[in-house]
Parts: structure tokens; C-alpha cells; sequence
């Protein structure tokens, strides 16, 4: 402490160190929810009548409810959210109706709100008293937010966390060397080991983190609930995903499958029709459906499900967790290398039934001795780079 | 004595290997500039630069990586075909005919992209193999200097208007009551003969031409004139004991090379039981691999064919030949041969004389050869192009009494001997319509162009061979606007139908002979369509009468040989590309010619004597006849006084990636007798003192003086079976280590490779970096010894250097079970698999080079620069259509990393998911990496060698087996089989 400008190059040296570490912290989390349909724009449509500034204040005001938009009705903005949300939704967002209505005539809009085909809407939309001069506004409203798109709303990161952190951690310094306002060292130090292991840490998960999407669960384009067709309805995971038993991909079901059922069953319980006519409008229109992909393994590493299903008769859920509770498909391993090593190195592998082993000699004596308990993938090779690395 | 084997010149005569021009291994300044910045280069930077400069990619790839993940999309079909299944591989049963080669083909598609050639099995001729072309063609479908749509002059019309334009043309020939001609390759597909016969009825004046720029003209004739037949006969060279080449190099570029190297690789397998091989001897000029094949190889001048036939045929007949000298000994004793293998002997010529084939025809006849080796009942329907109809056309253009000209196929501008005179006469053609898929030189002459399909969007069919049809089906829809040339046809005909349509009904009527369509016909069709052929019965009978009267009028003795002062140059043909038709395939390009190691050009073969004398070396520039600039390559074995030149190069109108690759030496040939004859005789090759670069793959990777290859002979063979490999067993007795054996439960991957099969035909490389992704590095690249194949076909060279005998050795990773890069990788990127793999894990290689340097095969390849990404490289990968063929099963490997053979461990571990999930044993058969499976000679033997029962465990224990540099004990999962020549003395 007998020479400042030491001490200020040690903090310099310092502050550089921390913006480098702080180059590693940043995680960029906003579009993460985005869904696939707002971020094609697609051309703005006619709209019959020109609404005036006033006509769009009110369609706004009478969509999130400031005014009634009927008595003991609750506002449309309670249902159709209309900002990004993290939780799941079954009603459409306004932007969704916004996006969907925007090339539509306000009778079209009309018939939809007020007299709607769905029973959940029906159910919902039946204490709305609104005049056709509301609808239009709304309608007037609606089709201004569909450019706009949604109200993002500031997220709080690991990134604002870190900055913070960092900024308590420099003053810290600051104080104990330059100003010296706080007279207890101790404070100096319980602040800069508090927020240096919280920064420590915070990198620590990052790079670890790095390249992997544990518990991503992005919106996807159709609101498919894996709860409602595997839980409740009781459909197999291999009816759709029919090629995992014996190609690399599990696949997923084109369009027209989904059709085999779809071709009748129209309306959701809790989607009502507005998730299955779009299902039915791609494969009207022969548009393939852009499904946003959860499970990514990088390139360089191949999977093959068929083995996994087949002759190791995994189940999916071992991997992809409880799909059939999942509205929205969530990753839940981390698809680490470590991960599927820890598997490998712990699973059985049943080589005294499956014929393939029958040329593995030394290991089915060694199991049927009981020299080992079981054999596991391991032992036949399971932990080689070039199992999956090819 | 001990043999001495030799890769070079240089390394024979002791010399340093030196480089041919000037010091190219230390890259100069100038052709660095645009990788490295020349300030760096001059500064030099201190350790706190290095640090800041750590600390800047630190950030940013913390940065980069911290980043969001881009969101990938997934999107299912709409409507999934049912035999889709996506992530695995579909197998269509289709034909490759390019007008040279013949191919039944299994066409490989995942997802519906062609990704892969491989033979058809259930094709006797295929017989599951595919030559280095037909494994190549999946690249040209890909091509981006094919056409996309129809054209006139040059910019882009629409089909509607073509065809409008077409047929207003056709009717206007017609009517001015010129001629229509139609120039095509030759067509082996019966449906379009009669679609070809249609026309003829149809529209008058009309003239059909076939053109073959590998010409058997003279082969045709000899057959008519002798037999009455003017067909091409089937060889059997499995059936042929003593086989004599003259010129004819039939296991590389004749006829049907694939077929022929299987059949012979039959003959020349030695069972270890029962000793017993064929005999090859091989008279030519230029060195060929088939004269590397054989057991005796003798130098002769194209002049002095014509004298050696008509001596052989004459002792023969036992009438007084007339002296050759210096050849009077040698054939004597080939004569005696012959006589005592009468009916199990073959004599072929490539030579495009129609003295010469009678000759040959003599001989067989007098030897008794047609009907067990030659045989005219099964004809070969390849080759049929009338090199004097062709010469009559030109004339008739230049006359100006061809008013419509349809070109399909065929580039006689660019490979004709005459093409100037060709092109000349196209500018008196009133309509000139042109076929062509992509762009080559006579097209860029025509009015229109109305682009054919490539062969995988077509169907088709074809009679390779009497006895066979084959079918072919398309395996993706047309890239571009093109129409198949049949489908063009059939519109400008007026006819309603489509070709799919008319194809089945030819075959519902003349194939199978069915009165109507029905499920009879379906069924048949479907399977045929499956199997890809239609095999009907081999037809017998008596072979046609030979008529002696021709053969009486050959004049005895030696035709005069060249002057002093003149070369005789002989036009051959290379593996990689043939007429040419091909050029604008990196892969072709870049796969060095098995015997000269060169790539990416063609080159000038000069004899060392001659070199000497002329004192020229590799890579010096020559002027021959006018303007013909040409690099020299001292070629060991070419016969003194001769020179040889390949065709095929010096595109100049092609694409990208021929444009510019060596020099057009067709126009040299001549034509003489009816035939386009490829012998001519050249002044003396004159220096001009320029040096060109000879992307040379060989001479960067030497193993000095080592037993390599070992070699007996059959007489030694039969008396020791060890015969040329004792060493083996002195090796083994010393190999003492004290680490503990690795032994392999389950399954050990091996290969052994026959030496005595093996003819160096190149497939294998082709098919390799098919299927693993090897990306081609351009000329320049090549040039710095960097070539990528994983799989190399090594040459070396024995005896004198005049006439040496020629040893190929294909050598992949040898996967040793002891390796030594294994120990040197400070990463731990490459290491041993359970099952005998030496593993590379790519993504782990921060790219050292130590286990480069410390493998003593140098089969490791490092990737220099990025050349899927870079722009810089003439790069399939790189190109937007390109990368479509890339196998998604093999990853594409980035720059600085190393790479080498996998044993194909996709293919490994597809088999092996197969065979586990339906809980059966793995067999042999079912397994086997590209390079296994293409063979034609079936020279590679692939399998699981701790299976006792396997054929690679039986190969391994084969007194033939040796390892190569087995004394450094790394224990290679690579065998050689030792090689046997069957040599008189």
C-alpha cells in the first residue's frame, strides 16, 4: 500500500481482467421465446374504412379491459396476452389474433368474437356486450399492433446480475484504496469475496454452460401439447415418432400424419380451433410447418435412436424426460458428452441374449462366471471416440 | 540377388531427390501475401503482443460462445413418401452410360439427395464394382456449369419457344430437301433406337451418325471384313490362360475395363492349394497399368505392331515369318506359348487399325480362341461409332448439305481430330441443335441448346451385351429446366407420349412380349426395375466363319518406322479422363494417374534415354508439331523413340474446373485407312526453356530402400509358399516387447489387400473420398504435397529404368495395434477403439502434426486451409450445388485438423446398429468399406479378423500375409498379400 501507482496499475490490470471475465458472462436472453410465426413479417393488409387516432386508443383501451367490454367479462388482454410471457398459454396472443385477422374483413372479426363456432370460446366470449363500432375498434387497434408485434418487457439476466456485482466489487476496491470512506476493513472484505465468488461462480456455470441448451423450451409455431395428445388422449410416442426404432432421427411426423387425425378432430379442449387451424391451413396451402428444433446435438456427433430404442430398449423418457407432461417440450438433459458417458459406463448391456455378442466370448464368460456383475456399453466398446465421432 | 525397388528417377540413379521447379516446398512471399499479412511477416512481435493477442481471442470467443445459440429449425415433410425414411440411405437400381464405360449401378440416395455410386452385384458385369468415372459421375449431377434451362444463342428461352423454333427448323430442312443429321455417342438403349428410327421415317433427309471418340472403328471393320459381323465381340479374359496385349490397356481404359479387371484379377488369384495363375504379357509403348499388370512387359513401337502380328501369325501357321530384328527370340517363344494355349488364349489390340485387328482376329482364329475366350454370340454393344461416317459428315458440312444438325453426347469440336474442320463446317449448318448437359465446346457452336437430364434425373435403359438389359431410373428430379434428349425427341416427333410412357410400353412389347399392360407386365417391370438388370439367357451357337482373304493382302515384315528426327507418339487415354467428357470433375482431376502420380494434367511421356539425350527432365516445356505445348514427364518404361500424351485435357470450354487443365493433343491424330488413327509420328520434341508445375502426388513420400512390397514368382511359389515373404518369419521371430499382447474380444477389424489382384485402377480412391468427404485441393495445393485422399495407391518401380517392372500397393491407415501416432498426440485425439480402430476424433485435434510425423505410412492428411469454406480452392464443397453430395454421415473437417481412414466406420457402425437391434450375428459379407466394395479385381479382403471363420482370418493366415514395415512392430490391421508374377525363368 506504500506506492499508489502501483496500486493503480494493480487495479487497472484488475478492471481489464474483469472486462474480459465479463466478455465471458454475457448471455443475451430476450428472443428465446419469440415464436416462429411473428418473426416472418408478412405485408400489411387493407383495412376497410380508415380508423381515426381516436378509433385505436379506444380498440386498445377496450382490449385490456380498461374499458368493460361487457358486465362481469373479463378483458381480452386477461386471455391473450399481450407482451412476451414465459409461461405457457393456451389462448392465442394478440398478436397471434392480430397477425391472423389483419387480412380479414371486420365482419369476419365480428363473427369470430361475438358469435364464436368453438365451445371453450363460446363459453369465454359470451358476456361480451360489445357494439360493432367497439369490434371495429378493436379490430382498428389490432391491426396497428400486428405491425408493432409484442411489448418485450425488461428481462433480468445473469448479464445486469454480473454487471451489478462487478460494479460492488470495483467500489469496493475503490474505497479500500483511493477513497477510504468506510472505516471497517472487514466490509471491504466480506463485499469483494461475496460478489467475487458470485462472479466466480456465475462464469463457472456459463462456460460450463457453453454450447449447450439445457431447459430450453422455446415457443413452437403450432401450440402441440406432447401433455394432451400422450397423456390424455394416450398416443403412443412411437405412432409419430415411428422412424426412432430403426433410423438415426426419431423424426418428425409430416403434416399429412398429424392430418390422420386432424382430418376430424378440429377443435382443441383448451386450444379450441385457432392452434389446429393452422395445422390444417399449412397442409391446405402446402406449407411444411417450421418447427423450432429443442434437442440439438452438434454435427460432429451421431446419434442413432434406432439402437437406443432398439436393441438397447431405452425409453424415450430416460433422455427426453416426461414428454408426455410437457406442454411444451422442454430439454431436460444437458446432451453433454459427460452425460451420455455416464450412461455408457453405467448401463447394462444384454449380451448373453442378443446374438450379436455372440462373438464377444471372453465378455459373456466373464458375465456368466460372475466375474463381473453385468456387462455394460462400455464393455463393448461403448466410451470409443469413434462410436459417435466420425 | 536382391531386387532393387525405385519410386523415381532421381531416387535410382542416387541422386537427391530434387524438386523440378526450383524450391516450391518453401512457399515464397508473394503467394503467402494473401494468407498471412505482410506485416507480420516482416515485424517481429514481442511476447507482450502475444499476450494481448491471447487476450483478444479469449474475449472474443468468450463473447462468441456466450451468445445465444441460433435457433434451428425443423421442418417435417408435408407429405413423407412412403420410402423415405429420413437419416437413412435408399439404394435405387439404376445404368451409367456416358457413350464410353457401362455401368449397373446401385445409386446410394439419403434423403432424397444421390450421394453415392456403387456396382450393382446382381450385374455379372458390374458384379457390385464401379470404375473410378462411373464412381465420380454423382459429382457431375451437381455440376454448376450445367445447363438450367433451354437456350438460343446463348440467353435463356423458354421450352415452348425452343421446341417451336426446333421443329419450324426440322420442317425447314426438310422442305429445302438437305440433310438432317443426328450425331450422337453410341447409343446402347433400345428405346431410344427406335425413337432414333421414328425420326428417320418421319423426317426426310434424315441421317443418323454415331461418333465414339475412343474409337473401335477398326475393330468393327476387322470383324466385318473377317466374320461378315460388324460387331464388337465378348471378351472373356477368366477363361484366357495366356493373354497377349498389344496397346490394349483393358484393365484401365478398353472397352469395358471394370468387367475385364474382374474377369482377369479371376485368373490371376493363386489358390494356395493348387497353384495356379494365368499368363499376361503385355506389348506396348506407352506405360500403362495394364503393362504394369503383367508378367512380361515388351517395349515395341506402334510401327512395329503390325510386323510383330503378322511374324506371330505366320510362325503360327507355320509359314516363314519375316525377320524383325530384335524381337525374332522373344517371338518364338511367345509363339510356342501360344500354341500350347490354343482355345485358352486371347490376343487384344487397341490400336485403331483395321491391318492390324484383321491380324488379330487371324491369330485368335488360327489359336482356336472364338467361342471359350471370344465370343460372337454375346456382342458388346458398346462402341459402335463410325469413325468414316464421321469423316463423311464433316465433309458434307463443310459442302454446306446439312441443313439441321442434332448433337447429343458427343463434342467432336474439343475431341475430334478435326474438330476445327467440324467446327468450321457447323458455320454451314442451317439449324444446329444441341443435347448437351452442360457446356462444352461444340455446343457454344450451336443455334440451340435444349440440355438433356443428367443420367441420375433420367430414365433409360440399355443392352450392354447381348444377353442383359439394363434399366435406369432416376433418383431426384431434374436440378435445372432440362428435359431428357428422349423426351425432346418424342416432342419434336409430334408424338404425345412421354418417354416414361414409351419406355415401358417398348419393353411391355419388345422386351418381355407382352400383348397389353397388365399386372403381368407391372410385376416384371418393378422387378426388373429393382434389380436394375433383365438377364436373359447367354444365347450358344456356332461362331460366325472367318474369311482369310483380307488377312492374305497384310503385307509381311515391319511397316517403315519413323525417320531420324522423328518421335512416334502414340494417343492414349488416362484413367481419371478418358475422352474427356469428364473434365470438369474435381475428383477425376485431382486423382493422380496411378502410374505417373500426376494430377490435374496431362503431360508428355518421355522415354530416360530419350531424356537424356534430348537432355529434358520433368516438368520442361516442349513445342511439339506446331503449336502444341506440352510439359515433359520422364517416364520410366516408355519405349525409346516413342512418346505418349493422354487426351482428354485442355478443355476450353467446360466449367470452372477444366477450363485450362493441360493440352488438347487430338488434334495431332490422324486419320487413315477409314479410322481415326491415334499413332503419329512428331518431330522432335523441342525445349522453349519454361518450366510448368507437376502437381506430382508420389515423391512426397518416400520409404528409402525398405522391402515394400515383396514379389515371387509362381515357380518359386509352388516349391515354398513363403517364397518372397521368408522374411516375414525372420521379423516375427525377433519381435519381443514387453508390454502385454492387446487382444480384441468381439470384433477386431482388418484388411487384407492381394497384391496380385490389385491393378492400380484408382477406384477405390474415388470411391473413398465419396464417401468420407475428402475435400480436392486444387492444383497448386497438390503441388505442395498436400493432397487429401486417405487412400493412395503407391507405385514403385523394379529392374531396369528403361523397361522396369511396375508395382502398384494401395495404403490406407494401416490401423496398427501398436500406433505410433497414438503415443505422440498430446490431446489424446487419436486413439485405439475395442474393436482395432485407430480413432481420430477431429473436434478434439488441435492439429500438432506430431502423430503426422511420427506415423511411419504417411497416410495422415492435415487440412492446411478450410477448403470446404474458402473460395480459394477449386473445391467441390465449397460450390452452392456441390456440397449437396456430401455424405451426412461423415463429418466435414475443418481446417488444422488431421485426418486419415476410418475403415469406413459409418459403414461399420450402420452394419453393426443393423445387426444388433435384429439380435443376429455380424456377417462377413454385409460389411464393407467403400474402397472394399468397389473393387473390380476384388483385391481388397475386409472383415473381422477374431472371427476364426471369416475370410480376412483365413487371408491373415495366408503364408502370402505380410505387414507392411512389420519390423518396427507397430502391428498393422493392414495386410499385403505377397505378389506373384507368372514368369518363365
Amino acid at each position: 500500500m506504500q506506492n499508489p501507482s502501483e496500486l493503480l496499475r494493480t487495479a487497472r490490470k484488475a478492471i481489464l481482467l474483469s472486462c474480459a471475465l465479463l466478455f465471458l458472462s454475457i448471455n443475451v436472453s430476450s428472443n428465446e421465446n419469440m415464436s416462429a410465426l411473428y418473426q416472418e413479417t408478412e405485408e400489411a393488409g387493407q383495412v376497410l374504412g380508415p380508423p381515426t387516432t381516436d378509433d385505436i386508443k379506444r380498440g386498445e383501451r377496450l382490449f385490456r379491459g380498461l374499458i368493460s367490454p361487457g358486465p362481469d367479462a373479463a378483458s381480452c388482454a386477461s386471455c391473450h396476452n399481450t407482451g412476451l410471457i414465459d409461461s405457457f398459454n393456451w389462448n392465442p396472443s394478440a398478436h397471434e389474433i392480430a397477425l391472423a385477422y389483419r387480412d380479414r374483413s371486420h365482419d369476419d372479426f365480428y363473427q369470430v368474437v361475438m358469435d364464436p363456432v368453438s365451445a371453450k370460446m363460446t363459453e369465454v366470449h359470451d358476456s361480451y356486450r360489445l357494439s360493432e363500432e367497439e369490434i371495429f375498434q378493436i379490430k382498428a387497434w389490432m391491426d396497428e399492433f400486428a405491425e408493432h408485434g409484442m411489448e418485450s418487457r425488461p428481462v433480468i439476466t445473469s448479464l445486469l446480475l454480473f454487471i451489478l456485482l462487478f460494479v460492488i466489487f470495483l467500489g469496493a476496491i475503490a474505497d479500500l484504496v483511493i477513497f477510504k470512506k468506510i472505516p471497517y476493513k472487514l466490509i471491504h472484505l466480506v463485499v469483494i469475496l461475496v460478489a467475487g465468488l458470485f462472479m466466480v461462480k456465475n462464469i463457472a456455470h456459463e462456460a460450463i454452460a457453453l454450447g449447450r441448451s439445457q431447459f430450453y423450451e422455446p415457443d413452437q409455431p403450432i401450440k402441440f401439447s406432447h401433455r394432451v395428445h400422450a397423456l390424455e388422449n394416450q398416443t403412443d410416442c412411437l405412432y409419430c415418432h415411428s422412424i426412432a426404432e430403426y433410423s438415426h432421427s426419431a423424426g418428425i411426423p409430416s403434416t399429412s400424419q398429424c392430418m390422420n387425425c386432424h382430418v376430424i378432430v378440429r377443435e382443441g379442449t383448451y386450444s379450441g380451433r385457432f392452434e389446429i387451424n393452422k395445422l390444417v391451413e399449412a397442409y391446405e396451402n402446402d406449407i411444411p410447418v417450421r418447427w423450432i428444433r429443442v434437442h440439438n446435438l452438434p454435427d460432429h456427433a451421431f446419434f442413432s435412436h434406432a439402437q437406443h430404442t432398439g436393441s438397447a430398449g431405452l425409453d424415450c423418457s430416460e433422455c427426453h424426460g416426461e414428454v408426455e407432461t410437457m406442454d411444451r417440450v422442454k430439454q431436460v438433459s444437458d446432451l453433454s458428452m459427460g452425460w451420455c458417458l455416464d450412461c455408457h459406463r453405467s448401463t447394462e448391456v444384454d449380451v448373453l441374449d442378443n446374438e450379436f455378442y455372440s462373438l464377444y466370448m471372453q465378455l459373456r464368460e466373464d458375465v456368466t462366471s460372475g466375474r463381473i456383475d453385468y456387462a455394460t456399453a462400455r464393455d463393448t466398446g461403448g466410451t470409443d471416440c469413434m462410436k459417435c465421432h466420425y | 540377388m536382391k531386387k532393387k525397388y525405385w519410386k523415381s528417377l532421381e531416387e535410382l540413379n542416387g541422386r537427391q531427390q530434387q524438386d523440378y521447379v526450383g524450391d516450391h516446398l518453401y512457399v515464397n512471399k508473394n503467394e503467402m501475401s494473401g494468407l498471412i499479412e505482410e506485416k507480420s511477416l516482416n515485424t517481429s512481435s514481442s511476447r507482450r503482443d502475444f499476450l494481448k493477442l491471447c487476450g483478444f481471442s479469449i474475449a472474443t470467443s468468450a463473447l462468441i460462445a456466450g451468445c445465444e445459440r441460433p435457433v434451428q429449425k425443423a421442418i417435417p415433410y408435408l407429405f413423407k413418401p412412403e420410402e423415405i425414411t429420413p437419416g437413412k440411405a435408399n439404394y435405387y437400381a439404376s445404368t451409367f452410360f456416358d457413350g464410353d464405360d457401362y455401368g449397373s449401378i446401385l445409386v446410394k440416395v439419403r434423403d432424397g439427395r444421390p450421394i453415392k455410386i456403387e456396382g450393382n452385384d446382381l450385374c455379372p458385369l458390374s458384379d457390385g464394382s464401379a470404375s473410378a468415372r462411373i464412381q465420380a459421375s454423382v459429382l457431375e449431377l451437381y455440376d454448376s456449369a450445367r445447363f438450367r434451362h433451354p437456350m438460343e444463342d446463348g440467353s435463356q428461352v423458354s421450352w415452348e419457344y425452343a421446341d417451336k423454333r426446333v421443329i419450324d427448323g426440322l420442317r425447314s430442312a426438310a422442305e429445302s430437301g438437305g440433310k438432317t443429321v443426328l450425331l450422337t455417342g453410341t447409343v446402347i438403349s433400345p428405346s431410344t433406337k427406335s425413337i432414333i428410327n421414328k425420326f428417320l421415317q418421319k423426317q426426310p433427309g434424315f441421317q443418323w451418325v454415331q461418333y465414339d471418340p475412343l474409337s473401335f472403328s477398326a475393330v468393327l471393320e476387322a470383324n466385318r471384313i473377317c466374320f461378315n459381323s460388324r460387331v464388337v465381340p465378348s471378351y472373356r479374359f477368366d477363361n484366357a490362360q495366356l493373354i497377349v496385349g498389344f496397346s490394349a490397356d483393358f484393365l484401365g481404359t478398353w472397352l469395358m475395363p471394370a468387367t475385364f479387371a474382374g474377369q482377369y484379377a479371376g485368373g490371376r488369384r493363386v489358390p494356395a492349394e493348387d497353384p495356379q495363375m494365368s499368363r499376361h504379357i503385355q506389348f506396348e509403348s506407352s506405360m500403362s497399368i495394364t503393362g504394369a499388370a503383367a508378367d512380361e512387359r515388351i517395349q515395341v513401337k506402334p510401327s512395329q505392331v503390325k510386323g510383330v502380328l503378322r511374324y506371330l501369325y505366320d510362325r503360327l501357321r507355320g509359314s516363314m515369318p519375316v525377320s524383325i530384328p530384335g524381337f525374332d527370340a522373344t517371338l518364338d517363344r511367345i509363339a510356342a506359348e501360344l500354341d500350347e494355349n490354343r482355345g485358352r488364349s486371347l490376343l487384344v489390340c487397341g490400336i485403331n487399325d483395321i491391318d492390324i485387328q484383321v491380324l488379330v482376329n487371324g491369330i485368335n482364329y488360327l489359336l482356336g480362341n472364338y467361342g471359350p475366350v471370344i465370343d460372337f454370340m454375346s456382342r458388346i454393344g458398346l462402341r459402335s461409332g463410325d469413325d468414316a461416317a464421321m469423316e463423311r459428315l464433316i465433309a458434307e458440312m463443310k459442302n454446306g448439305e446439312v441443313s439441321a444438325l442434332l448433337i447429343h453426347n458427343v463434342n467432336p469440336v474439343f475431341d475430334h481430330p478435326d474438330g476445327e474442320g467440324f467446327g468450321q463446317g457447323m458455320e454451314r449448318v442451317g439449324v444446329k441443335i444441341s443435347l448437351a448437359p452442360s457446356k462444352d465446346e461444340t455446343s457454344a457452336l450451336c443455334d440451340f441448346v435444349c440440355p438433356d437430364n443428367h443420367y441420375l434425373e433420367s430414365w433409360g435403359d440399355a443392352i450392354p451385351v447381348t444377353w442383359q438389359y439394363s434399366l435406369q431410373q432416376p433418383a431426384i428430379r431434374p436440378l435445372g429446366d432440362t428435359r431428357q434428349m428422349q423426351d425432346s425427341m418424342l416432342k419434336w416427333l409430334g408424338e404425345e407420349v412421354d418417354y416414361y410412357t414409351y419406355l415401358r410400353n417398348y419393353w411391355q412389347v419388345s422386351v418381355f412380349g407382352l400383348p397389353e399392360a397388365g399386372k403381368e407386365f407391372d410385376d416384371r417391370w418393378n422387378d426388373c426395375l429393382q434389380k436394375g438388370v433383365f438377364i436373359t439367357s447367354i444365347p450358344e451357337g456356332p461362331q460366325p466363319s472367318f474369311n482369310e482373304t483380307h488377312l492374305a493382302e497384310i503385307p509381311s515384315g515391319s511397316t517403315v518406322p519413323a525417320g531420324e528426327g522423328f518421335f512416334e507418339m502414340e494417343i492414349t487415354q488416362s484413367i481419371a479422363a478418358g475422352s474427356g467428357r469428364h473434365a470438369n470433375n474435381p475428383w477425376l482431376q485431382e486423382l493422380p494417374d496411378p502410374v505417373s502420380k500426376l494430377s490435374w494434367d496431362n503431360f508428355l511421356a518421355v522415354s530416360p534415354a530419350d531424356a537424356e539425350s534430348l537432355s529434358l527432365a520433368t516438368g520442361d516445356i516442349v513445342r511439339i508439331d506446331g503449336d502444341i505445348r506440352i510439359a515433359v514427364l520422364v517416364q520410366p518404361g516408355q519405349a525409346p523413340g516413342t512418346v505418349s500424351a493422354a487426351m482428354g485435357y485442355g478443355r476450353t470450354i467446360a466449367g470452372k474446373v477444366a477450363e485450362g487443365v493441360g493440352v488438347n493433343v487430338m488434334p495431332l491424330a490422324g486419320f487413315a485407312g477409314g479410322c481415326t488413327d491415334y499413332r503419329v509420328n512428331i518431330s522432335t520434341p523441342e525445349r522453349t526453356g519454361e518450366k510448368h508445375k507437376m502437381a506430382l502426388s508420389q515423391t512426397h513420400h518416400s520409404m528409402e530402400g525398405r522391402a515394400i512390397v515383396r514379389e515371387t514368382t509362381l515357380g518359386e511359389y509352388r516349391g515354398n509358399r513363403s517364397a518372397g515373404n521368408e522374411m516375414r518369419q525372420k521379423i516375427l521371430d525377433h519381435m519381443y516387447t514387453l508390454y502385454e499382447e492387446v487382444k480384441f474380444d468381439g470384433l477386431h477389424w482388418a484388411m487384407a489387400i492381394d497384391l496380385n489382384a490389385c491393378t492400380g485402377c484408382s477406384a477405390c480412391v474415388i470411391a473413398c473420398q465419396a464417401e468420407n468427404n475428402i475435400p480436392v485441393i486444387g492444383k497448386e495445393e497438390v503441388y505442395r504435397r498436400r493432397i487429401m485422399h486417405w487412400m493412395r495407391i503407391d507405385r514403385y518401380y523394379s529392374g531396369e529404368s528403361d523397361n522396369p517392372t511396375v508395382h502398384f500397393m494401395p495404403v490406407m491407415c494401416q490401423h496398427c495395434d501398436n500406433a505410433p501416432c497414438e503415443n505422440v498426440c498430446p490431446v489424446s485425439a487419436t486413439n485405439h477403439s475395442d474393436e482395432g480402430i485407430n480413432q481420430m476424433a477431429y473436434v478434439r485435434c488441435i492439429g500438432t502434426k506430431y502423430c503426422i510425423n511420427n506415423c511411419p505410412y504417411k497416410v495422415r492428411r492435415f487440412n492446411w486451409f478450410g477448403y470446404a469454406r474458402s473460395d480459394k480452392y477449386n473445391s467441390y464443397m465449397n460450390d452452392e450445388t456441390g456440397r449437396m453430395v456430401l455424405n451426412p454421415d461423415v463429418t466435414v473437417r475443418e481446417r488444422g485438423i488431421v485426418e486419415k481412414c476410418s475403415f469406413c466406420i459409418q459403414r461399420i457402425q450402420e452394419a453393426k446398429i443393423e445387426a444388433k437391434n435384429e439380435g443376429r450375428v455380424l456377417s462377413d459379407e454385409e460389411l464393407l468399406p467403400a474402397c472394399a466394395q468397389t473393387c473390380p479385381s476384388k483385391a481388397i479382403i475386409f472383415g473381422n479378423i477374431a472371427d476364426k471363420n471369416s475370410r480376412i482370418y483365413k487371408a491373415f493366415q495366408d503364408k502370402r500375409n505380410y505387414h507392411l514395415l512389420e519390423e518396427l512392430h507397430t502391428l498393422p490391421s493392414v495386410g499385403y498379400l505377397t505378389r506373384i508374377r507368372n514368369k518363365q525363368s
